[in-house]
C-alpha cells in the first residue's frame, strides 16, 4: 500500500525531496539562502507537529512554540559548554525529555477540550516564556548562547559538519524526510485510524471499546517532542536559544502555516511553511508595512482555498479530496 | 444458565429530566432479548445506561458476575460488549476497510471468532465498497459496516439499537438474517427494534418498557397470551 493519500501528495514530495537534494548545487555556496532554507525547513518540521495534533487529532493549542523553545533549552542546559558533544545522543535526550515534559503537560491539558484547551496551552506556554526571560540563570531575555556545536560522528565515522551551512542544510532537510515519512507510518497505523475515528467522532471511539485519552496523549507526546526536535536544530543553526522561541506568536504563525497548508494533509505543513515564508520575504522587500499585505493575503488565501494548498494541488490534479 | 447481565433499578437523568424510573431486568448468556418500546420510552437509554453512555444516578449493572456500574465506558466494551448504536456511527475520514481493521480486536480471552473475511462473507456487498468511506454508502450498507465492526471486535454481547430502522424491506430482511446467524454462533444479543413479529420469532425473552419502567418482561409464549397489551403499548 502506498503511503501517499493522493497523486498531487506523490507528486509534491517527489519533486520537493528531488529539489531539495540539488539546491545546494544551485545555490553554489551561497551561504545567505542556504541558510534561509534550512530555517523553513526547521520551520515545517515543527508545522508538521503541529498539524499532526490540530489537523489530524483534532487537539487545538496555542501552547506548541512551549516546545520548540524547550528543544533548545534542554540542549543548552545539558550541553558542557566548551565540549562538541554527539549529536545523535543529544537529539535522543532532547527528545526524550521533552517528550516526559509533554505527558506531565498532556495528563493537565487533556482534560479539556476545544477553547479551554487552546487557553490552558496558551497559559501554560506563557508561564514557561516568562520562567525563562525572567530567570537570571538561563539568560533571562538574552537567552543563552551555544559556543561549539555537536559533532555528527556515528560509531567513529562523521559525515556532517554542522559549522558547514550545506552539511547542516541536509541534515534538515533528512530530518524533514524522516519526520514526513514517521507521520505517515503512523497514520497508516491501526493507532493512526483509532487517532482519525476519535476525531471524527469520540463517544463512537470509546463506544468501540478505545480510551481515547490514552491516544491523544501519545498523540501529543509525539507532536511535542518533535517540535522539541525542531527548535534543538533551530537553537544549533543560530547558535543561541531565547525565550522568543516560545512565545505565543510562533504557535499562532505556525498554526497559520498549517492551515495554509491545509489542515492535517502533513505535507502541507511543508507547503504552508514555504509559501508564508517564501511571501513574507517577497512582501517585506517591497513595502515597509508588508505585515498589513500579508495579513491581507492570508485572509484571502485561507477563504479561497477551502483545504489549503494541499487541497488546492489536489484538485489540480484531478483527485478526489481525502 | 449463568445470567450474563444483571441490570438493578436503574435511575437515569438528562440533566433534570428523569428519563429511567428503576429499570430492572437479567439476561441468560446465549439469549437474545429484545426490548420494545415507543419511542422517547427509555430503550436507548436504557442501553446506554448499561454501556455506561448515559451513566445512572443509582441502580447497578452487573456483567458477567462483576458489578461494571462505576467502569469507564471504553473498559467495559474491551471487556466483550459491542455496541451498533442508532444511526449507526459511521466515521466519515474512515474507509470502510479502515473501519473493519480499527475495531477488529481479539476478545479478552485473546480468541477470534470473526475475522475480517468472515464478515465480508457475511456482508458480501462490502467488499465491493471497501474503499467507499464510511459516509458514502447507503443506509442499509452503512448498517452492515456497523454490525460488521462490532462482529470484529468479537464481543460475547452484542447490542444493538434500531439496527433495522428507516431500511428498504429487501435490507431489513437481509439484516435479520445475519442477527439469526450471530445468535446461533452463540453470542447474547440485545435488540431494540419495533419490529414485533420478527422479534416474537427471534427472542427468547421480551421486555417492554414504558415511560421508564419496565411493564413486561416474560417468554415469547408469555409475549403471545399478553399480545394485546403489548400491541396497544406499542401503537402510536
Amino acid at each position: 500500500m502506498s503511503i501517499f493519500a493522493n497523486k498531487s501528495e506523490k507528486i509534491f514530495i517527489y519533486l520537493f525531496f528531488a529539489i531539495g537534494l540539488f539546491i545546494p548545487l544551485f545555490l553554489e555556496g551561497n551561504t545567505f539562502y542556504i541558510n534561509k532554507f534550512s530555517t523553513i525547513i526547521i520551520l515545517a518540521i515543527f508545522v508538521m507537529s503541529l498539524d499532526y495534533l490540530v489537523g489530524r487529532t483534532g487537539l487545538i493549542t496555542l501552547g506548541h512554540a512551549m516546545f520548540y523553545g524547550l528543544g533548545g533549552y534542554i540542549f543548552t542546559i545539558l550541553a558542557p559548554e566548551y565540549e562538541a558533544v554527539n549529536f545523535w545522543v543529544y537529539t535522543f535526550y532532547v527528545m526524550l525529555i521533552s517528550g516526559f515534559i509533554a505527558l506531565i503537560v498532556g495528563l493537565i491539558v487533556l482534560r479539556t477540550s476545544g477553547i479551554y484547551m487552546i487557553m490552558i496551552t496558551l497559559a501554560l506556554a506563557q508561564m514557561t516564556f516568562y520562567f525563562f526571560a525572567d530567570s537570571i540563570e538561563y539568560g533571562g531575555q538574552d537567552g543563552l548562547f551555544i559556543y561549539i556545536k555537536p559533532e555528527t560522528s556515528i560509531f567513529g565515522l562523521s559525515f556532517l559538519d554542522l559549522d558547514n551551512e550545506t552539511h547542516f542544510y541536509y541534515l534538515c532537510l533528512l530530518s524533514l524526510f524522516n519526520c514526513f515519512v514517521f507521520f505517515k507510518i503512523i497514520m497508516n497505523s491501526s493507532f493512526g485510524r483509532v487517532i482519525d475515528a476519535l476525531k471524527e467522532n469520540p463517544d463512537r471511539a470509546t463506544a468501540l471499546g478505545y480510551n481515547i485519552f490514552h491516544f491523544r496523549l501519545i498523540a501529543y507526546v509525539l507532536a511535542s517532542s518533535l517540535a522539541a526536535y525542531a527548535g534543538y536544530l533551530f537553537a544549533l543553526q543560530f547558535g543561541f536559544v531565547n525565550p522568543s522561541m516560545m512565545s505565543w506568536d510562533v504557535s499562532a504563525t505556525a498554526l497559520v502555516m498549517a492551515l495554509l497548508g491545509g489542515l492535517g494533509s502533513i505535507y502541507g505543513a511543508i507547503i504552508g511553511s514555504f509559501v508564508y515564508e517564501g511571501l513574507h520575504y517577497f512582501i517585506e522587500h517591497l513595502t515597509e508595512y508588508w505585515m498589513f499585505f500579508m495579513g491581507a493575503l492570508i485572509i484571502v488565501l485561507v477563504l479561497t482555498l477551502k483545504y489549503g494548498m494541499a487541497g488546492f494541488l489536489n484538485n489540480l490534479s484531478g483527485g478526489k479530496r481525502s | 444458565m449463568q445470567n450474563i447481565l444483571e441490570v438493578h433499578g436503574l435511575q437515569t437523568l438528562y440533566g433534570e429530566s428523569h428519563i429511567l424510573h428503576g429499570v430492572s431486568f437479567d439476561i441468560k448468556a446465549g439469549e437474545t432479548v429484545s426490548i420494545m418500546g415507543r419511542n422517547g420510552m427509555g430503550k436507548s437509554t436504557t442501553l446506554k445506561s448499561i454501556l455506561g453512555i448515559a451513566p445512572p444516578r443509582s441502580g447497578s449493572v452487573i456483567y458477567k458476575g462483576e458489578d461494571i456500574t462505576r467502569l469507564p465506558t471504553w473498559k467495559r466494551m474491551r471487556q466483550d460488549i459491542a455496541y451498533v448504536p442508532e444511526g449507526r456511527g459511521m466515521f466519515h475520514n474512515l474507509t470502510v476497510k479502515e473501519h473493519l481493521q480499527m475495531a477488529a480486536r481479539k476478545n479478552s480471552r485473546g480468541e477470534t471468532n470473526w475475522t475480517y473475511d468472515q464478515v465480508l462473507e457475511v456482508f458480501p456487498r462490502l467488499t465491493e465498497r471497501l474503499t467507499n468511506k464510511g459516509t458514502q454508502l447507503s443506509g442499509g450498507e452503512q448498517q452492515m459496516l456497523a454490525i460488521g465492526r462490532a462482529l470484529l471486535t468479537n464481543p460475547d454481547l452484542l447490542i444493538l439499537d434500531e439496527a433495522t430502522e428507516g431500511l428498504a424491506p429487501l435490507i431489513r430482511k437481509e439484516i435479520w438474517q445475519v442477527i439469526r446467524q450471530i445468535k446461533d454462533s452463540g453470542v447474547s444479543t440485545i435488540i431494540v427494534d419495533k419490529n414485533i413479529k420478527v422479534l416474537n420469532e427471534l427472542c427468547e425473552q421480551h421486555i417492554l418498557i414504558v415511560k421508564g419502567k419496565v411493564v413486561f418482561n416474560g417468554d415469547s409464549e408469555t409475549l403471545n397470551e399478553n399480545k394485546e397489551f403489548i400491541e396497544q403499548s406499542l401503537a402510536v
